[in-house]
């Protein structure tokens, strides 16, 4: 399988005022068109600055990012960021009319939209509720829109920052479902971050896991797909993970993660 | 939601009503017999008089500063108020007793039913509209774009303007939309500055002032306007404080009469004694206190003369019918009624 | 509409009670003018108070228009940069605070007497609640929405107008609300204070020129023609607009 994204001696300081925090260091990793990559670790660990650097909003300090052996240099609709708050639909538009903005300000063209954006409504389980406004959905629905607004535009690469950690358990599993089936249709290549491990085993083909802004190791998914939690192989890579994370994560405590850093306001 | 709404309007309502009834509750009408007697009593010895600022005042300032009124048994009480508008609108509430305006201020005050009547003329002086525009020489140059400086609409300024209109172009309103209101000193400093306006109808010291630049000049007389002297402004008192204060009203008016002397008799001492009130030389002030066609006087001129021309040029809806109408009776006393025409001074009412 | 409804038919209530007021206190006219004569004013003089109203609606649409421009403009300077932003904060802590009417004095001496000098006290009375809640619109527009749409491609211009503009709609709108009450008030107050340059006047120069005539019903019928004006913006237009956009997406805010 081809190589798409191509992460290479990343480097992301960030300074606010005199004082320099480190937010990933030296990162190298690839991505395969087509896998699911989750990337776990504890909070403050570099996750989603690793993320902002991949979809453009965090200018690097050192290292190279490329897709397609092309270099990143800003945002573009060839990556998608989703990120984990509930409010990155825009209120001011319905679900479909979301989608059809998206469509519209990549494509440009005057195609039929309108259509395209129910097929991915449809896609996502949201089938009639095209005409409904953000406020009118719960928690689970709104990402689900925001799933289908991102592949509207035909991304090659969807980066997700916790995107389901402010669901309840419930909606969790329904929306894990109803992921992998729109990852396998679609084809299009995710990278995942989470805290949580086992939604990380769930989903993904590979775990890279992150500590103090490194990372420390890659770990092969074995399980086959669909995945099935009561089996004795599920629950030993389970322990395998948790071990290498308390290992390489030794004495910095595992938090709950809070929601997407602030980023800049700028334009 | 229908029935709040309904409870809002009833509360607003009620907030309304309340507030009327405060309102009426202060007027007089609703005050007791005793509290208006003992009112009454009080104001025997008091008046309240509406103080003005400017040269034309001369003798009230001076009033004031010596006391003409304590020994008629008069205290006065001088209050100042913004415009000419803030006076009348004083006057009807009954907030004060007498006040001094142009003769078609007061005018469009009695129209409306102003209870006041005119107690004094107040002084004869020029009032000029002068313009620095060598292209001006008469009334009928004003192009659209040149804005004149009045002291506001209905002024005697205005109204003087208007009969000069109508008597030399046909249309008193000709000029009304480049009128512009601004109040004598801002006015004057608009035409010493050239900026803004290129004519002010105005009054000494402003007049004096202005025809001391080189360049300016008087483009209409008010005398020829009105084709003879008149008052530059009138005393007038109001009907409640003359019929119930008829002592009162007599030692205002004799006060009055004796300043207006005084100045006549000491212009030396009135330019000393008010040089420090308007901030300028005493021998400057002198100059203004003696200059040509100032005549300070409590003698009636042109009383009559400006209401047919306000009523045909819609100023006013009504005109006095005979001088009795807007003038109390020592004004009466003095023009007199001369049996088989007019006389002298009777003439001097109308315009000409 | 029911609101608006409910507002005519306040005032015509309040007109009887005014009515009853006079005839039992037997008020003369001059204090308080009966509803007839009210009535009479505004039908004898309608042409007057159309074009006055035409004018002073037309010089706030100037002035509206040339203060939001001003306002947008500041919004984004300030946002441009933490420098740019406290400038901008300390001048509207200074300027907020003033009455439009209160420049009147400066405005003629920079302007002359006319219509700049009555243009300049309404800009400055609006421009300041303008850039105040726009920017604090820009300033609260969720980080993700604005990231969406960057990650669409869109920036500058475009991203302002495509999103933030939305996105800060909610505080642009009640912007608006503050920023034209301001600019209503302060042409009314310019004109009652210093009047008008020559024929051009509004409902100001209207209620002075009334004043001075002593026409209290005349008065009365221009007031009461600004609080319609008033009443009719709110319910035609504001409210509207609010039931169209913020109410629609729930965003508004109280
Ligand atoms: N905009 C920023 N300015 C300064 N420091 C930041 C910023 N964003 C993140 N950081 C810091 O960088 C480090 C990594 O943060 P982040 O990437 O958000 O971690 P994670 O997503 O794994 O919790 C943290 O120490 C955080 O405080
Ligand atoms: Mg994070």
């Amino acid at each position: 399988m081809s190589n798409l994204l191509t992460v290479s001696e990343i480097t992301k300081i960030y300074e606010s005022g005199k004082r320099k925090v480190v937010g990933v260091k030296n990162i190298n990793f690839c991505v395969n068109k087509g896998h699911f990559i989750s990337i776990i670790g504890p909070s403050g660990c570099g996750k989603s600055t690793l993320l902002r650097c991949i979809a453009g909003f965090e200018k690097t300090n050192n290292g190279k990012i490329s897709l397609n052996g092309r270099p990143v240099t800003k945002p573009g609709p060839d990556r998608f960021m989703i990120f984990q708050g509930l409010d990155q639909l825009f209120p001011w538009l319905t679900l479909k009319e979301n989608i059809v903005f998206a469509m519209r300000v990549v494509d440009k063209g005057r195609e039929n939209f309108n259509k395209k954006a129910e097929a991915y409504l449809e896609l996502v389980g949201l089938e009639g509720f095209g005409g409904f406004h953000p406020y009118q959905l719960s928690g689970g629905m709104k990402q689900r829109a925001s799933i289908a607004r991102a592949l509207s535009v035909r991304p090659k690469l969807l980066l997700m920052d916790e995107p389901f950690g402010s669901l309840d358990a419930f909606s969790r599993r329904a929306i894990h479902q109803m992921f992998l089936k729109v990852w396998q249709k679609t084809g299009v290549t995710v990278v995942f971050v989470t805290h949580d491990i086992e939604e990380a085993i769930d989903l993904s083909d590979k775990i890279l896991v992150f500590s103090q802004g490194k990372l420390k190791g890659s770990i092969e998914n074995p399980l086959s797909r669909p995945r099935e939690k009561d089996i004795p192989a599920y629950r030993s890579f389970l322990l395998k993970v948790s071990d290498f994370l308390d290992e390489e994560c030794d004495g910095c405590l595992r938090l709950e993660e809070p929601s997407t850093v602030g980023a800049k306001l700028a334009f | 939601m229908f029935c709040f709404k309904k409870q809002r309007v009833y509360a607003v309502l009620l907030v309304v009503i309340l507030f009327t009834t405060i309102f009426s509750g202060c007027s007089r009408k609703d005050m007791g017999e005793a509290q208006v007697m003992a009112e009454e009593k009080e104001k025997l010895s008091t008046i309240r008089v509406a103080k003005q600022f400017g040269l034309v005042y001369a003798p009230l300032m001076v009033a004031e500063k010596i006391d003409f009124f304590s020994k008629y048994g008069l205290k006065v009480e001088w209050l100042t108020l913004g415009s000419g508008g803030t006076v009348r609108e004083a006057m009807a509430a009954n907030e004060l007793d007498v006040a001094f305006m142009g003769i078609p201020p007061y005018l469009i005050g009695w129209d409306k039913g102003l209870p006041a009547k005119i107690a004094a003329g107040y002084c004869v002086t020029p009032v000029s509209l002068v313009a620095y525009d060598e292209n001006i020489k008469t009334i009928q140059d004003f192009k659209p774009e040149h804005k004149i400086a009045v002291p506001s609409p209905g002024s005697i300024q205005h109204i003087l303007l208007s009969m000069a209109l109508k008597k030399r172009v046909g249309d008193p309103n000709a000029l009304d939309d480049n009128l512009v209101a601004l109040p004598h000193p801002d006015g004057a400093q608009a035409m010493l500055a050239k900026k803004d306006v290129v004519a002010h109808f105005t009054t000494p010291p402003y007049l004096f002032e202005e025809m001391e630049q080189p360049g300016y000049k008087v483009v209409l007389d008010g005398f020829d306007a009105f084709g003879q002297d008149f008052n530059f402004n009138v005393s007038i008192v109001t009907q409640s404080y003359h019929d119930n204060n008829p002592q009162g009203y007599a030692a205002f008016v004799q006060g009055l009469n004796e300043a207006m002397n005084w100045v006549n008799e000491h212009k030396e001492e009135t330019a000393e004694l008010l040089a420090p009130e308007f901030k300028i030389e005493k021998e400057k002030l002198l100059k203004y206190l003696t200059a040509e066609g100032v005549n300070y006087t409590t003698a009636p001129y042109g009383l009559m003369g400006f209401a047919d021309f306000m009523k045909e040029a819609g100023y006013i809806f009504r005109v006095p019918e005979r001088l009795s109408d807007i003038a109390w009776e020592n004004i009466l006393a003095q023009v007199g009624k001369r049996e088989g025409g007019s006389c002298t001074l009777e003439k001097i009412q109308w315009s000409k | 509409m029911r609101d608006f409804l409910w507002k005519i038919a306040f005032i015509l209530v309040a007109a009887i009670i005014w009515e009853l007021i006079r005839l039992a206190g037997g008020y003369p006219k001059l204090l308080f003018p009966g509803v007839g004569s009210i009535a009479i004013a505004l039908w004898t003089e309608r042409l007057d108070i159309i074009s006055k109203t035409l004018f002073s609606l037309k010089i706030i649409g100037m002035g509206l228009i040339v203060a939001i421009v001003l306002a947008m403009l500041g919004t984004f300077i300030s946002i441009s940069g933490k420098f740019f932003a406290e400038i901008v904060t300390d001048l509207m802590a200074i300027m907020h605070p003033l009455p439009g009417i209160a420049i009147l004095p400066v405005a003629i001496l920079w302007f002359g007497i006319g219509i700049k000098a009555i243009l300049f006290v309404i800009v400055f009375s609006a421009v300041w609640p303008l850039i105040n809640h726009f920017y604090t619109g820009f300033r609260s527009i969720p980080v993700n929405q604005l990231e969406v749409g960057r990650n669409l491609g869109l920036a500058g211009w475009e991203l302002a107008m495509k999103v933030m503009l939305p996105a800060s709609f909610p505080h642009i709108l009640s912007g608006l609300r503050t920023g034209w009450a301001r600019a209503w008030q302060a042409s009314v107050a310019a004109e009652l204070v210093f009047g008008a340059a020559g024929g051009q006047g509004g409902l100001g120069w209207y209620l002075y020129k009334k004043r001075f005539m002593m026409e209290t019903p005349g008065v009365f019928a221009g007031m009461l023609i600004i609080v319609l004006i008033g009443i009719a913006v709110e319910y035609l237009i504001f409210a509207g607009v609010e039931k169209r956009t913020v109410r629609k997406w729930k965003t508004i805010i109280s």
